[in-house]
């Protein structure tokens, strides 16, 4: 297998293929680029025959003939096109798996230049990833084909683009074979990266499709531009700035993101500095009013757009992995310290420092300075030990440490995933045995409070019973009637949203209860309410 | 379906099972992958086409004398369901592989396939197709004339994959019902090793590897290796070590769990503590797990929870938790507050866990978390 200990992701490209197809299927594929141009140490164990090939040195190799004798990636190039042909005029994507290697692409057909010309064809690009990649990397490549396939067809149409490209490529192709079909004894044989190398030279689209690979092999995803005309936001996996845990890590991941974004949510720019200054209009207004402090429903309604305009502003950020999604931070929201992750706290504390430095500039020595970095960071999570609530956080910080008694800091803390936002939820549950004792419904209730309990549907006949008793009993405690009656018809329209056990801020944004209004419901009626507190999930 | 190469009429499928399963149509569009060029035989060649995933070991067999091309190429498929695991597409290759070979051998002996013989070709289909998506998955098939026994078995993919070995205080427990230490598992049992065998018994989801050790009289180091390979096998998982001085707390699981009343009910049958009382009601299982915070003791929680009251074992609970995801365990991290040189206090660097530490210095893990709790020089952090 390719990949044994090398210490190599499956998840990473080795490589990409472009082959072309007469769509008439008159003539054998081509293939027309294939990048890295030259054969790389990881291709020579495709197979366990290559490996016993390149251990058995007394075995005798044939000469090459032609380039597309060659092997990469465990496969001769003459085989390319055949693998990477469509089967399906309906299904434009491509999944073939040759023994150790996985292709992953899409293919598009070029029209005919003109009415009658009979030139159409059909090309594909495909990338080359490990046989034992996982069903995300599959999902990811799958997907990033197809958005460059979708830019590439946009060209197409525009301005012609993928058929000058491909002749300026043939071109080359063809002056090599006009070289070998030359009939003297002594040409040499030449090998496909000189070829291939020639073609990315003179290639604007191999150069665009090179630069994708090398950004996904580093970044995992960035911003790209097709001939300076169309823009791609490409994200495979979450590579850069480890450190943002918030990001998710696979495209599956990101796509149940941006599926949950509501209006009431903000976001973060994974960047630490603003991005900047962009010809985009979108951008200037939305960070002109942008603050972590502001849900998209506030900021979009001082930028004077439509929820779906900034929705969609919105999911384009996270696709492209420059924003990931919260809840707005306000003073009753409640953290507790995250799970572990993969960067470890010394790191995330020198980190730390170096965004927020210590103003005193007392000498210490290094293991000093070291230990008192970590112990600072330690100390401030501490302060959010069990759970808190942000003004909590911040009236004991700015006493005890005033230099972390700031948003940056929980910004930090968040993203970092050393802290997690929790939600409170509520749930409807009969009450325990031990309630029932001494309570019954001796005290007399109001009609219209007897009247609002049988008329609730959403409630059995049991439940109701239970609800009687608690009126009583909150009566025989001289709760006032119209406060007791105000708070039973809260409680009875908030039954759906407990029967889901929903979060307090989504039943605050769903029912726009008022705070008060809900910790009246939440304390007369807390009998047959459950609480739980949970990491908050979008 | 069997696919060859007619020396007249190129590449054709002679028969499938189910039959009409492949239109021509259909199989005149993948024809070029499934019979290909002798460059790309004896390779794994995998492709969808209309929801379905096609995956063969194409053959090429070379006889200068034997056949009219001086070779014949022929190639059994399968054709799955595209799912999105892709390790349930994995199990069938060693399959494949093997079903290759068998032909390789079959044309060898009696030219099976350059000597077509329909009713036997049918048969070999519909027995593999039957066999192997049977309950015991496995099929036989023997061609007349014939001493080669097609015997094809199907095993689960191994997905449980451990790089390092499990630390002494990690808790194995089974993954699967029936046990192996069950009456009808008999076969199941006497294929494991001797180690195996003897650890299994041990194993109650309570004792740790190094408890394990112990009562077996068996080196922990060899118990750890035999319980990573029962993780890879699928046998067993890891929990960790349920102590009262552990902090745990509910995960956003938890929330499914509410809305799941079979999840419920099988919670209850699983906490419940004695048999001749009667077993906890769903509310009081949602209550006690609802109760669990984080950064709070296991033991306050059990004084303030009282889960006995209502019948439950709160190591199963927790157990039962842990194992679905449920619950979380939450890790101690000390931190040391002095830069001071001392092996202990170079350990406390947030990195460590305190079984780690307690490992490392070769202590009892309670000892130590009770020590670091009355230091002023290290800051416990739980997360």
């Amino acid at each position: 297998m390719a990949l044994l200990d090398t210490a190599r992701c499956p998840d990473n490209p080795m490589g990409f293929v472009v082959t072309i197809l007469d769509s008439l299927h008159s003539s054998p594929g081509h293939v027309l680029f294939v990048y890295p141009t030259r054969q790389q140490k990881l291709e020579r164990s495709g197979s366990i025959e290559d490996i016993i090939d390149a251990i058995n040195i007394n075995k005798k190799v044939e000469p090459l003939q032609r380039w597309t004798d060659e092997t990469r990636f465990g496969i001769t190039l003459e085989h390319f096109p055949l693998l990477l042909e469509p089967r399906d005029p309906n299904q434009t994507d491509l999944n073939v798996k040759v023994d150790a290697t996985r292709l992953i692409g899409h293919w598009f057909k070029v029209d005919d230049s003109a009415p009658g010309a009979n030139d159409s064809f059909v090309i594909s690009i495909a990338f080359i990833i490990s046989g034992n990649c996982t069903s995300h990397a599959v999902e990811a490549y799958t997907s990033l084909s197809q958005k460059v396939n979708g830019a590439l067809k946009s060209l197409q149409k525009a301005v012609n683009f993928v058929r000058l490209q491909v002749a300026v490529v043939m071109k080359e192709h063809d002056r090599v074979e006009d070289l070998l079909s030359r009939e003297e004894e002594d040409i040499p044989y030449i090998p496909s990266y000189t070829i291939f190398d020639k073609c990315l030279h003179d290639s604007e689209m191999l150069q665009s499709l090179k630069n994708i690979y090398e950004n996904i092999l580093s970044f995992g995803g960035s911003t790209f531009y097709f001939d300076r005309r169309v823009q791609l936001n490409i994200s495979v996996v979450s590579k850069g700035l480890l450190y943002c845990t918030l990001v998710p890590k696979t495209v599956t991941a990101m796509r149940e993101l941006v599926d949950a974004i509501q209006p009431f949510h903000t976001l973060l720019f994974v960047d630490d500095q603003r991005p900047a200054v962009e010809p985009n209009p979108m951008m200037i207004s939305f960070l002109s009013h942008y603050s972590p402090e502001r849900s998209f429903e506030e900021i979009r309604l001082l930028m004077n757009c439509s929820v779906n305009q900034i929705l969609l502003f919105v999911r384009n950020l996270v696709n492209s992995m420059r924003a990931v999604i919260i809840f707005p931070i306000c003073l009753s929201n409640t953290y507790a310290i995250g799970p572990e992750s993969n960067m470890s706290l010394k790191e995330l504390a020198d980190f730390y420092d170096e965004l927020f430095p210590e103003k005193r500039n007392i000498l210490r020595s290094q293991s000093e300075k070291e230990s008192s970095k970590l112990h600072f960071l330690t100390e401030v999570l501490t302060f959010i030990t069990p759970t808190t609530t942000l003004e909590d956080y911040f009236i004991n910080t700015a006493r005890l440490l005033p230099r972390a008694a700031n948003t940056e800091t929980i910004i930090f803390l968040l993203k970092t995933g050393l802290i997690v936002q929790t939600h409170m939820h509520f749930l409807l549950i009969e009450p325990s045995p031990k309630w029932h004792k001494g309570k019954d419904c001796s005290f007399e209730v109001s009609k219209r409070i007897l009247t609002l309990i049988s008329k609730c549907t959403a409630l059995s006949d049991k439940f109701k019973s239970h609800v009687h008793k608690i009126c009583s009993n909150c009566l025989k405690n001289k709760v006032p009637e119209m406060e007791l009656f105000v708070a039973l018809s809260d409680f009875i329209c908030l039954i759906p949203l407990f029967q889901k056990s929903e979060y307090l801020e989504k039943i605050i944004y769903d029912t726009r209860i008022s705070r008060p209004s809900l910790d009246r419901v939440l304390l007369y009626f807390k009998p047959v309410l459950s609480t739980f507190e949970v990491p908050a999930k979008m | 379906m069997l696919c060859y190469f007619d020396n007249t009429y190129g590449p054709q499928m002679r028969c499938s099972f189910p039959p009409q399963f492949i239109d021509k149509p259909f199989y005149d569009t993948i024809n070029r992958v499934i019979i290909v060029h002798k460059t790309l035989c004896h390779k794994m060649i995998k492709f969808e086409a209309k929801n379905l995933i096609i995956m063969g070991n194409p053959v090429c067999i070379v006889d200068t004398v034997k056949y009219d091309r001086n070779q014949i190429l022929f190639n059994l498929c399968f054709a799955i369901e595209k799912t999105a695991n892709i390790k349930s597409e994995q199990m069938w290759e060693p399959i494949l592989q093997k079903a290759a070979d068998y032909l390789i051998e079959l044309e060898k002996e009696c030219s099976f396939i350059s000597k077509p013989n329909r009713a036997n070709d049918a048969k070999l289909l519909e027995e593999m197709f039957k066999g192997l998506t049977s309950p015991k998955r496995q099929c036989y098939f023997q061609a007349p004339l014939s001493r080669t026994v097609v015997a094809l078995r199907v095993s689960l993919p191994y997905v449980f994959e451990t790089k390092h070995l499990p630390p002494d205080n990690a808790v194995p427990a089974f993954a699967r019902a029936p046990l192996p230490t069950d009456v009808n598992e008999q076969d199941f049992f006497n294929k494991m090793d001797m180690v195996s065998q003897k650890v299994v018994w041990v194993m109650d989801g309570v004792a740790s590897i190094a408890d394990i050790a112990y009562k077996a009289h068996i080196p922990s180091e060899i118990v750890g290796r035999c319980v990573k390979q029962l993780i890879y096998c699928g046998v067993v998982v890891l929990l960790p070590q349920f102590l009262y001085s552990n902090y745990y707390y509910t995960t956003e699981k938890f929330a499914k769990f509410v809305e799941s009343v079979v999840s419920q009910e099988e919670c209850c049958r699983f906490v419940r503590r004695k048999k001749k009382k009667p077993a906890p009601e769903p509310r009081d299982i949602l209550e006690l797990y609802a109760g669990l915070r984080p950064s709070w003791k296991l033991a306050f929680w059990a004084q303030h929870y009282r889960p006995r009251l209502f019948n439950v074992d709160e190591r199963k609970l927790i157990q039962f938790g842990i194992f679905y995801g449920i619950v979380r365990k939450q890790n101690v991290y000390p931190v040391a507050s002095v830069a001071e040189e001392s092996e202990l206090l170079e350990l406390c660097n947030g990195s460590n866990t305190v079984e780690e530490i307690a490992t490392e210095m070769e202590l009892s893990s309670i000892f130590l978390l009770r020590c670091f709790e009355c230091s002023p020089k290290v800051t416990l952090l739980i997360r």
